[in-house]
């Protein structure tokens, strides 16, 4: 994404996300439910940014330190409902989205609104090990995950004007976009400990490009660096832009703590001491480093352990590209080089044919019937380029089977001159899980190069680079749904999922509680998907389904006395009996091993059986 | 005792104009308002899933000072101004005299539940010109009210007449699922008249009953129900024909948490949860102001942001206020302070 050269604003701070466990286990899915609570059985799924800063105002690669943007406050919205971190499934964890979230830049010392804007929907990517040398870390999570999305409908204020780099950003975006990528990393899982469902956030802001993805940054990329231990420096997605060449360093980077600080890669593989990370041609044929500069031509590098390089720079390297220099990256792969006090090691080569094919919202909900798409994006070197893609059989997480019939589509794509492509994937036979409504289907795809299908790890491709689709069951809703026999089986298995709602608010499997708060509920249920207030917050509900318990609300509103809340001074409510230790409080975390995200981030790392809490 | 400056009375007897009227209005928007932190303080010092009738009757307590609140911002929108909500000065610092009220008058804190915070805080907010006695045990307290701020205002309107009703109606808010009739758009003297009459009673009651206009009971009566354990209903046999020998609301001092009075968020040290879900709160409930700014002031639409941003706020609360602080003797107390953002 264009976030990575040209204007850009850095920011740094803490996130919170309070999802909600219990959906994390699929026995909790029966009546009653037989799973485990996990780390936040009371999650509310709130998204909100915690105290977090411009840290940096970036114009010609270079930071401008006074800039007036810099130091500018960076929140959710300040109006409405929180945004929302929602998983697609408990089959698919790995792809959390963020729902609602308006993203606004303001000067705190009077109020005064720089710019803000709607994120695009987006799930993170790219998830591995980040606190590699110490997977077993006191936080709990040492997987990070990165979004690339896009601010729509965006809104310039006073205090943007008063800055240079961002007037700039103003100048070089499409009217009304932006571009903007986040890094999490460092989350806490532990509930007795001050950081309790927090996490570190590091961002950045660009212009939007035209003919750019809208949820992916497509352009070129470098493959991870593996060494016998695992990941140590992950993808890096680069770009050539006019004048200079931009990478997302940062998220590639391993760390040494929940914080951020960036691990001397040069010290723990024993190569000596860091001085930076360089960006170059390849190396010579067979070359393994140290190697001296003469043999290695490098456009530039960046000292990545310089303290607060991190969070000042959003992780962000730009390099600065003269005319030749331009010429020769343009047409040639690029390569990343660890620098130590010995000389270059080469790390992360370019992918093979400078090939890379990413998806645009490749996590979707299908109802029978209908249809949706999924855009993917081809480049070679970083331009548009015709690819052919082969997509396999649909794959069913729970149990690793392919099911060739769940979903219709076909099965090659072939991307145009300007490297896109759209995949229609309609509803095929229905498939349904105990008590989960329908089924989760994985997709994958392989880019074929010059030669024939590529091995997805060749160009970039990991194991969570498919194309995810839930696919609901057929539901055909009565013409006067009744409490017991249509709605109860669908709110009772909320009320089980989301304790928050019954100890906090009200009890979903109570007739009378739901009937007193019909019209909230209506409220909430009847919004747009992308409305931060939408209701089931993880959105896992049928269109016909809802449609069914949308009718039933709006005969008990009008049935009801429609005056606001309850002028009577009794009200009954009947909690839920909450089996298990939930019911006294919070359940402690317990040992209940890593989680789907651990899991996938130490899969994508290659770390295999390494100590963990 | 809620005494307010004479002032206020003389100032809307002279009005002429309706700029003159607004920001005495104003005032009176941010003293209904200045009155839900305390009363959704107490409500969330009462343990979830515990003594849900004392709950609801202090929600059902705060449901009308909302209304309440939002006739004021209807007025003034009627009256060709806006509500400013949108502001740390909308939010006093707990305790506090309250809007209006004279400085040497109640102190209104931000505590837990308490039949003594019921006596010595709620009813005094409540408290009619001239209370009605209800037999129960002990003899009655006289108190003052800004029921007669309210009287002279509707009497003003009335002389003023409907030229002063210059603003667009569609400012107003209008929402009959959530209000039903009871707030209707404002658009000549008489329909502010009805309005501030309703709210009137809906406080005090009236001089010879106990029950509003509406039916119900109202606020300082329904607090004394809670006082004295019991609800108010008719009785034949007592002098004024109610008394509070009704059924038993039941309290259990133990399934209160044992909040921070008038809780600050720099006594909470700030890499804790505590501090983060304090913040949270306050943010949430900055939220909200700015929601009902909006609501009031060209975007009646925003109140369903309002309305969701209440159920988050109600969540942030109820898990902040069961959180321990300090030695562990105490929870946090909820922080409503205008904070720019979380963390």
């Amino acid at each position: 994404m264009s976030h990575l050269t040209g204007p850009r604003l850095t920011f740094a701070g803490r996130f919170l996300s309070d999802v909600s466990t219990r959906n994390n286990s699929s026995e909790n899915y029966e009546n009653p439910p037989a799973g485990p609570d996990l780390w936040n059985a009371l999650g509310g799924g709130t998204l909100e940014p915690l105290g977090c800063r411009v840290t940096g105002a970036w114009l010609d690669a270079t930071a401008h330190t006074d800039d007036p943007a810099v130091g500018y406050a960076l929140s959710g919205a300040d109006d409405r409902p929180s945004a929302k971190m929602v998983d697609l499934d408990p089959d698919w964890q790995m792809a959390s989205e963020l729902w609602g979230f308006r993203l606004r830049i303001f000067d705190s010392s009077n109020g005064a609104l720089a710019v803000e804007g709607e994120f695009t929907p987006a799930s993170f990517r790219d998830l591995y090990t980040r606190q590699f040398r110490d997977p077993g870390a006191e936080n709990g999570q040492p997987a990070g995950g990165r979004y690339v999305s896009t601010l729509t409908d965006v809104t310039w204020g006073p205090a943007a004007s008063q800055s240079a780099v961002m007037r700039a950003l103003r100048d070089a975006t499409r009217a009304g976009e932006l571009a903007v990528c986040l890094h999490q990393f460092g989350y806490y899982y532990a509930t007795s400990h001050a950081r309790y469902r927090t996490g570190t956030l590091i961002g950045s802001i660009g212009p939007r490009l035209p003919d750019e993805a809208q949820t992916a940054q497509v352009s070129r990329r470098l493959l991870p660096f593996r060494t016998q231990a695992g990941t140590v420096l992950s993808a890096v997605d680069l770009m050539v832009g006019s004048s200079s060449l931009g990478a997302d360093l940062g998220h590639a980077l391993i760390i040494d703590d929940p914080d951020g600080t960036i691990t001397d890669l040069g010290d723990f593989l024993k190569l000596g001491a860091t001085r930076s990370i360089a960006i170059g041609l390849a190396p010579p044929a067979g070359a393994v480093g140290p190697l001296p500069d003469e043999q290695v031509t490098i456009f530039g590098e960046t000292k990545v352990l310089e303290p607060g390089w991190y969070p000042r720079s959003g992780g962000i390297a730009e390099w600065p590209l003269d005319a030749t220099a331009q010429a020769r990256v343009v047409g040639a792969p690029l390569h990343l080089y660890l620098r130590t006090e010995r000389g270059l090691y080469p790390c992360n080569a370019e992918t093979a044919e400078g090939l890379f094919v990413r998806t645009d919202s490749f996590v979707r909900r299908l109802d029978s019937g209908d249809t949706v798409t999924v855009a993917f994006n081809a480049r070679r070197l970083g331009q548009p380029a015709v690819v052919t893609i082969a997509l396999g059989d649909p794959v069913s997480p729970s149990d690793g089977q392919p099911r060739a019939d769940a979903l219709t589509y076909p099965r090659q794509l072939v991307t145009d001159q300007h490297g896109h492509a759209e995949l229609h994937i309609g509803s095929g036979h229905s498939y349904r899980r105990d008590n989960i409504d329908g089924m989760v289907f994985a997709i994958p795809y392989t880019p074929h190069l010059s030669a024939g299908p590529a091995a997805p790890a060749t160009v970039g491709l990991g194991a969570l680079d498919q194309v995810v689709v839930h696919q609901r069951e057929p539901f055909a809703a009565p013409a006067a749904p009744d409490w017991g026999r249509d709605v109860l089986p669908v709110l009772r298995q909320y009320a089980y999922l989301y304790p928050v709602m019954s100890r906090h608010l009200f009890d979903l499997a109570d007739e009378g509680a739901v009937r007193t708060h019909a019209r909230h509920m209506l409220l909430a249920m009847a919004r747009p998907i992308t409305d931060p207030n939408y209701m089931p917050v993880t959105r896992d509900l049928s269109d016909a389904k809802r449609d069914m318990i949308l009718r039933w609300l709006q005969g008990a509103v009008s049935q009801t006395n429609s005056q606001l809340v309850e002028r009577r001074l009794r009200h009954e409510h009947t909690a839920v009996a909450l089996p298990g230790p939930a019911a006294a409080g919070l359940a402690p975390p317990g040992d209940t091993g890593p989680d789907a995200k651990t899991t996938a981030a130490r899969i994508a790392s290659g770390l295999t059986g390494a100590g963990e809490g | 005792m809620l005494l307010i400056h004479a002032d206020f009375v003389t100032r809307v007897r002279a009005a002429e104009t309706p700029a003159a009227l607004l920001e005495l209005i104003q005032g009176a928007v941010e003293l209904e308002f200045s009155t839900i932190p305390p009363y959704l303080t107490a409500m969330l010092s009462l343990m979830p899933g515990t003594n849900r009738e004392i709950w609801e009757i202090l929600h059902s307590v705060v449901v009308d000072e909302m209304l309440h609140m939002a006739v004021g911002c209807n007025l003034m929108t009627a009256l060709g101004g806006g509500a400013r909500i949108d502001s740390p000065a909308f939010v006093p610092r707990y305790p506090t005299h309250l809007p209006m009220a004279i400085n040497s008058g109640l102190l209104v804190p931000l505590q837990a539940y308490s039949v003594t915070t019921v006596r010595d805080v709620f009813m005094k907010i409540e408290a009619p010109e001239t209370p009605l006695v209800f037999p129960f045990a002990a003899g009655p307290v006289p108190y003052a009210t800004i029921g007669e701020f309210y009287r002279a205002l509707a009497a003003r309107l009335g002389e003023l007449g409907p030229d002063v009703f210059v603003g667009d109606p569609t400012r107003q808010l209008d929402a009959p699922q959530w209000f039903g009739s009871r707030l209707r758009p404002m658009r000549q003297p008489q329909d502010a008249i009805a309005a501030i009459t309703e709210l009137v009673s809906e406080g005090e009651g009236t001089k010879t009953s106990p029950l509003d206009a509406q039916g119900d009971v109202a606020h300082y009566y329904r607090f004394e129900q809670l006082l004295h354990g019991h609800r108010l209903v008719s009785d034949a046999t007592a002098p004024q024909g109610f008394a509070f020998r009704g059924a038993a609301i039941p309290f259990n001092p133990a399934n209160v948490f044992p909040l921070v009075p008038n809780q600050q968020l720099d006594a909470l040290e700030p890499d804790s949860q505590a501090y983060r879900r304090a913040t949270q709160f306050a943010f949430t409930f900055t939220k909200l102001l700015k929601a009902l700014h909006e609501t009031f002031n060209g975007a009646p639409k925003a109140f369903d942001n309002a309305m969701g941003l209440m159920f988050e706020l109600r969540l942030a609360g109820q898990k902040l206020c069961s959180l321990p602080v300090g030695n562990g003797t105490q929870t946090v107390g909820p922080v409503f302070k205008y904070v720019s953002q979380s963390g």
